[in-house]
């Protein structure tokens, strides 16, 4: 593995802390269920399907690297955006949505030193 | 529908409200503005789908353009959301005006319907254009078709023997559906006298040919073998028909 790889999976990892932390904030929720290995209830899982979406939709990362910075599978992730993206019909929702699709754009790429 | 194509539709029905061109942002995406302020961003991805789609076009200025493809392409899109007719022929389905409209089914049930009012057989006569580019029917004669069309659909006369039991069906607002009703019939009731009028001043023949082609939308060729009349005639005797109609509605 190169040097590469792993600055892409560790920003990648950090975009995804991020994503996380946005949506607990926005959706109420606890960065550790979000983050936990197993579904936990309805709540956390649709809070998790929006961070998966809004981490490839924002930040433009495929659907791969989404998954393995999230920890999940990628065929997981590839159904939250087909589950988000129907559900942005609602206006509401998908207002609520460009909000923080745009929070997350507006961030500075991250300027981190090559990891060693 | 793929994620993407629904991502791309959502941000490009955004573009057709409000017209304009998306300019790159340096990162191989494209920006659009509303009102001054970046809008809509498309991302090198969506851009490149939107690109080989035919979608939007590229100006030498390296910005995006819509291309005439767009408005059909959304129309697709929509329609594949739509009924399950729209979704399974989408590209027939984007030249659709659809209508709801009241038959009889095969058990003289009556049943709402969807009809395509762009294949009514006037409007497709209306449409139509000689060598030289003029129409064979005027205005004037079109919107007179389509005015016996409307009253005849208002008059209710297709379903003449059906009671219309929906307002019981609805319970709570008795007293309202009621007035509703007394409302649509006094009208129905006008509009059957304007049906009758019309064809009284049709004549025997005409009224025929005006109920088969715009109650019944026969086409013409049906028109012609019925009546015994030579090939491609129909039109003529349609257009006379139309013509006194527009006469007994002075317009």
């Amino acid at each position: 593995m190169n040097n590469e790889y792993i600055y892409r999976r560790n920003t990648d990892e950090a975009r995804a802390r991020l994503t996380r932390a946005l949506v607990c904030f926005t959706f109420n929720v606890k960065e550790n269920d979000l983050a936990a290995a197993t579904r936990r209830n309805a709540k956390v899982a649709f809070a998790r399907q929006i961070a998966m979406y809004l981490a490839h939709v924002a930040f433009e990362l495929s659907l791969s690297r989404v998954a393995s910075a999230f920890g999940r599978d990628r065929t997981t992730v590839s159904h939250a955006c087909h589950l988000i993206e129907d559900r942005r019909d609602d206006p509401g929702f998908d207002l609520q949505l460009e909000g923080l699709e745009r929070v997350l754009r507006e961030l500075p790429e991250p300027q981190w030193q090559t990891v060693g | 529908m793929r994620p993407d194509e629904k991502r791309l539709h959502r941000l490009l029905l955004k573009l057709v409200d409000h017209p304009q061109v998306l300019l790159p942002d340096g990162r191989d995406g494209y920006i659009g503005q509303i009102d001054g302020q970046p809008a809509i961003r498309l991302p090198a991805k969506l851009a490149g789908l939107a690109l080989t789609r035919g979608l939007l076009l590229s100006d030498q200025k390296g910005s995006l353009v819509a291309s005439d493809a767009l408005p059909h392409w959304l129309r697709r899109m929509d329609g594949a959301r739509g009924s399950a007719v729209e979704a399974q022929t989408p590209f027939a389905a984007q030249h659709w005006v659809l209508e709801e409209r009241e038959i009889f089914d095969v058990d003289g049930d009556l049943i709402v319907v969807q009809a395509n009012v762009a294949e009514s057989p006037l409007l497709w006569l209306y449409r139509q254009r000689d060598a030289a580019g003029d129409r064979f029917l005027s205005g004037a004669e079109f919107a007179a078709g389509e005015k016996f069309r409307r009253d005849y659909a208002a008059s209710a006369m297709g379903r003449m023997a059906a009671s219309n039991w929906s307002a019981v069906r609805q319970g709570g607002s008795a007293r309202r559906s009621a007035s509703a009703d007394g409302g649509m019939l006094s009208g129905s009731l006008d509009a059957r006298r304007r049906v009758m009028q019309a064809l009284a001043a049709l004549g025997p023949v005409l009224d025929r040919v005006v109920f088969s082609m715009l109650v019944r939308e026969q086409g013409i060729s049906a028109l012609e073998r019925g009546h015994h009349w030579p090939k491609r005639s129909g039109k003529v005797v349609l257009k006379i028909a139309l013509t006194h109609l527009v006469h007994h509605y002075g317009l």
